[in-house]
C-alpha cells in the first residue's frame, strides 16, 4: 500500500495555471498549502484535504447545535465552530410571535439539543439558523458524539456507502452534522458504542487504504463479542 | 497575554501616496529613506533629578530622569551596582495611550532601553559598589514619552543615554566600621560607552530610517540595532508583525552604522556640560 | 563575567558535548493534550515548552473582536518549578515582553483574514527552562497551530545563536545563555525566506552579526526539518494500522 504524500503548510503544490482551491493560497506565482493534508488536483483546481480542520457555517449545511443562551426574542446555539449561530424566536413561534406573551425560556431552555439548517451566514454577522423543515427540529433522545469536520467525507463514503455499512450492521440510523456533530439513535448502548468506535478508526485512518475493510472488520469482531456475552446471560 | 492590537486608521489616500513615493525613495515629509529627524536636547532640566535629558526627534518628545538611590547588590553581582530601566506612555502623549500600569508596549521599550545600555556597558556598573555584597548606587532610569510622533525607541535610548551623561552621584566615605558618611563630593557617573540606536521602518520590503508617526502606522514591521561607539552591535530588536528577509536585515545594519555615526558626532559633539541645548540634523 | 569559565574547550567542543553548530536533541510530541483543538510537547535539551491552541472561537470580551481578521491571544508563562530559583508566579515584564514577541512572530503566518471577528487562543507553557525558551516557544505554537488545523503562509521555525568565548554558537545552553557574550533569538519561515522574530542582547562585531544572522537561519532549517517530519508522520501510524 502506497503512502499518500502529506504536506504541510507552507509547502508549494504547484505553480503556473492553477487555481487555489480548498485550503491552499496563491503566492506570488506558486500554490500553497495552509494545512496539513492531502493534496488533490481536479481540472485546474489544487486543493488540500486537510486531516484536521473545524467547521466554518456554509448556508444550507445540517448543523447539530445545543442552545447555550436564551434571550426574549431568539436563542443563541452553540453549533461547534467559531460562531455561534442565533434561531431567531419567530423561526420557532411563526410570525405571529408575540414577546409578552410567548416564553423563549419554556420553549427551549439551554442544553436543548437541536437539528438544524443554516439559513443565513457571511463574515460580517454571525450564522442564523432555521428548525422548520423536514427532519428538522429538537431532538428529544438518542446519543450524541462527535468527529473532526474534515472526516466527515470519509464517515459518510462514496454515495453515503460507510455510514450504510454502519448503519445496517449496528442496527442504527445516525445522522451527520456538518458541523461534525453525530446523532445516533438506537435503543441499544451496545450498538451506540459499536458506532463510536468506527468513527474514531475513521478518524484515525481516514487517509489509509482499506478504510471499508477495516470498519467491517471491527463491528463485526464486536458483534460476535456482543453474541457470546449475550449467550452467557 | 498579548493579544492583537486594531491597526490605527490612516487615510487610504495618504497610505497610497505613501506607497507611491517610497517606490520612487522619497518620504510622505520629503525626507529621503536614510535621513532622520531633527534631534534636539536639552539636558539637566529637572533640578531634582540626578540627571536628566529632554529629546526630541521630529515631533516625538521624550523626557528621562535618573535617580540614583542607595540600595544592595543582587546576590548573583555582589561587585556591581544596579540598574533599573523604566518607560512610561503617558496618556498626554497620544490618544492611543491609556492610563494604567505600563503595557506591553511600555515594557517592550523599557527593556530595549535597559539592553542598549547594559549591554553597551555604558554604565559602569562596577563603579557603583560602595561595599560589596552589601551598599551599592541603584541607577533608576524613567523614560517619560511625553509627545508620540513615531520612533520612540531611537528618542528614549539616546535620551536615556544623554540624561546618564548628565547623572551626578554623592559620593560617600566608609569608615572602618562600614558605616557610611555623605560627603559634599559629587561625581559624574562612570562611562564606558554611549549607545546609539537606529530604528528602520519597513513596508511592502522598502526600508528607511527613523519612521515618523504616519509612516510608523503603515509600516509591516520595525527593525532596531543599537551600536556602542566602535561599532559593535549590542541590542537588536525586530518590532511588530511584519517579515523581514535576512539579505535586508545585513543592509540594514550597514546602513544603521553609518546613520549612528552620524548621530552620535551629533549626540557627542559640541560643548560639554550641562544646560546645553544642542540642535542637529543627522540627515544626510 | 566576573569568574569566567571556559565554554568551549581547544578542540571547539562545548560544556555539554557539542560543537559550535550543533543543536541539542529535539522531540517533539504532536497532540500531546486532549481538549486543546492543537498541542505539542516540544523538548530542546532541558526545555520543555507544552503549546496549546484553542479556536478560533467567538470573543469575549466582545470590544477587542476585529471585524476584517481573526485576533490572536497569546500567552508566554514560566513555570514557578521551571527555574533554578522558584520563579514567582505573578506575571514578570520579561514575561510580558515575551509574549507580545511572540504574538508579532506568529501573525504574519496566521491567515486571521479568513477568520473575521474570532480569536485564537495561544499558550506557551514552559514547564522547565534551559536559554531559548522564547525561541522554543514560537517554534512549539507554529507546530499547535498546524496541529489545530488554523490555516497558515508557512511553518515559523526558531533557533536561538549566541557568542561564548567568542565564537559563535548554535542553540545556546543555559550556561552558554548566562555567561557567554551574546545571546541572538531567530524565527524563521523558510518557505517564505522571512524573518519574523529577531532579537539580540549582548556584544557583536558587524561580522559577527552577519556569521550569526547566517548560523541562525541554518540551525532553524534543521528545526523546521523536525517540524515537518513531526507533523507529517503524526497522521501515519502503520503499526496501528497492522493491528
Amino acid at each position: 500500500m502506497s503512502e499518500k504524500p502529506i504536506v504541510v503548510p507552507g509547502e508549494i503544490l504547484t505553480s503556473g495555471y492553477y487555481r487555489a482551491g480548498e485550503n491552499t493560497i496563491k503566492l506570488d506565482n506558486s500554490i500553497i498549502a495552509t494545512k496539513v493534508g492531502i493534496p488533490q488536483t481536479k481540472g485546474n483546481t489544487v486543493r488540500v484535504i486537510a486531516l484536521k480542520s473545524f467547521y466554518v457555517p456554509k448556508i444550507h449545511d445540517l448543523v447539530i447545535g445545543i442552545v447555550s443562551e436564551v434571550y426574549y426574542n431568539m436563542w443563541k446555539v452553540n453549533i461547534f465552530s467559531p460562531y455561534v449561530a442565533v434561531l431567531p424566536a419567530v423561526d420557532v413561534f411563526g410570525r405571529r410571535f408575540d414577546p409578552t406573551k410567548d416564553n423563549t425560556l419554556k420553549k427551549m431552555g439551554i442544553g436543548t439539543v437541536l437539528k438544524a439548517r443554516i439559513t443565513l451566514f457571511d463574515r460580517t454577522q454571525d450564522p442564523v439558523i432555521t428548525i422548520r423543515g423536514e427532519g428538522l427540529g429538537i431532538i428529544e433522545k438518542g446519543f450524541i458524539t462527535s468527529v473532526n469536520p474534515s472526516k466527515i467525507a470519509k464517515l459518510i463514503g462514496k454515495k453515503g456507502s460507510m455510514l450504510q455499512k454502519i448503519e445496517q450492521l449496528t442496527d442504527t440510523k445516525i445522522t451527520v452534522g456538518q458541523n461534525g456533530i453525530i446523532l445516533i439513535e438506537t435503543q441499544s448502548i451496545r450498538a451506540k458504542d459499536k458506532v463510536i468506535k468506527a468513527i474514531r478508526l475513521i478518524e484515525r485512518e481516514a487517509h489509509l487504504p482499506d478504510l471499508a475493510d477495516r470498519v467491517t472488520e471491527i463491528l463485526k469482531e464486536d458483534g460476535e463479542n456482543e453474541h457470546e456475552k449475550a449467550t452467557d446471560q | 497575554m498579548s493579544i492583537t492590537r486594531e491597526k490605527p486608521v490612516v487615510s487610504k489616500i495618504l497610505q497610497k501616496e505613501m506607497l507611491e513615493l517610497l517606490s520612487n525613495g522619497v518620504r510622505i515629509d520629503k525626507r529621503k529613506l536614510d535621513e532622520y529627524r531633527k534631534i534636539s536636547y536639552q539636558t539637566g532640566i529637572i533640578e531634582k533629578a540626578d540627571g536628566s535629558a529632554l529629546l526630541s526627534l521630529g515631533e516625538t518628545m521624550v523626557l528621562v530622569g535618573v535617580k540614583v538611590e542607595l540600595g544592595q547588590p543582587f546576590g548573583d553581582t555582589p561587585d556591581q551596582g544596579v540598574l533599573v530601566v523604566n518607560a512610561e506612555l503617558l496618556p498626554l502623549a497620544s490618544q492611543t495611550f491609556e492610563p494604567g500600569p505600563p503595557d506591553e508596549r511600555a515594557i517592550a521599550l523599557a527593556r530595549y532601553v535597559d539592553r542598549s545600555i547594559r549591554e553597551s556597558n555604558m554604565v559602569d556598573l562596577k563603579s557603583l559598589v560602595i561595599v560589596p555584597g552589601k551598599v551599592c548606587y541603584v541607577v533608576y532610569v524613567d523614560v517619560y514619552v511625553l509627545d508620540y510622533g513615531g520612533n520612540l525607541i531611537d528618542a528614549s535610548v539616546l535620551a536615556a543615554a544623554k540624561a546618564l551623561e548628565n547623572t551626578k552621584i554623592r559620593k560617600y566615605e566608609v569608615d572602618e566600621n562600614g558605616k557610611l558618611t555623605e560627603t559634599e563630593n559629587v561625581e559624574n557617573l562612570k562611562l564606558n560607552d554611549f549607545p546609539i540606536s537606529v530604528t528602520f521602518g519597513i513596508i511592502n520590503n522598502k526600508y528607511f530610517v527613523d519612521p515618523n508617526l504616519e509612516e510608523e502606522q503603515t509600516c509591516d514591521t520595525f527593525l532596531t540595532f543599537t551600536y556602542t561607539q566602535t561599532g559593535n552591535i549590542c541590542a537588536v530588536m525586530k518590532n511588530e508583525q511584519g517579515l523581514i528577509s535576512p539579505a535586508q536585515v545585513i543592509e540594514m545594519m550597514e546602513l544603521g552604522w553609518k546613520k549612528a555615526k552620524e548621530i552620535s558626532s551629533l549626540m557627542l559633539g559640541g560643548q560639554k556640560g550641562n544646560d546645553q541645548e544642542n540642535i542637529g540634523n543627522a540627515g544626510s | 563575567m566576573s569568574t569566567k569559565r571556559q565554554l568551549i574547550n581547544e578542540q571547539g567542543i562545548r560544556t555539554d558535548g557539542r560543537g559550535v553548530d550543533d543543536l541539542r536533541p529535539i522531540k517533539i510530541t504532536l497532540g500531546y493534550l486532549t481538549h486543546a483543538n492543537g498541542s505539542v510537547l516540544y523538548e530542546q535539551g532541558k526545555n520543555k515548552i507544552l503549546a496549546a491552541v484553542f479556536g478560533p472561537s467567538e470573543v469575549h470580551p466582545k470590544h477587542t473582536e476585529l471585524p476584517d481578521r481573526a485576533i490572536l491571544r497569546v500567552r508566554y508563562r514560566m513555570a514557578p518549578f521551571s527555574t533554578e530559583e522558584r520563579k514567582s508566579p505573578a506575571p514578570t515584564r520579561r514575561e510580558i515582553e515575551l509574549s507580545m514577541v511572540i504574538r508579532n512572530a506568529l501573525e504574519s503566518v496566521v491567515l486571521t483574514e479568513l477568520f473575521p471577528r474570532t480569536v485564537i487562543d495561544i499558550f506557551v507553557e514552559v514547564l522547565q527552562a534551559d536559554a531559548g525558551t522564547r525561541v522554543a516557544g514560537v517554534t512549539a505554537a507554529a507546530l499547535a497551530l498546524a496541529d489545530a488545523g488554523i490555516p497558515m503562509r508557512g511553518i515559523t521555525a526558531g533557533c536561538a545563536v549566541g557568542k561564548a568565548d567568542g565564537k559563535i554558537v548554535c542553540d545556546l545552553n543555559d550556561i552558554e545563555d548566562k555567561e557567554g557574550e551574546a545571546d541572538m533569538p531567530v524565527a524563521y519561515i523558510p518557505t517564505l525566506n522571512k524573518i519574523s522574530l529577531l532579537q539580540m542582547d549582548g556584544l557583536m562585531t558587524q561580522e559577527e552579526f552577519k556569521q550569526a544572522l547566517s548560523k541562525a537561519i541554518n540551525s532553524a532549517m534543521k528545526v523546521y526539518q523536525l517540524q515537518v517530519n513531526a507533523l507529517k508522520t503524526k497522521y501515519i501510524k502503520r503499526e496501528e494500522v497492522k493491528k
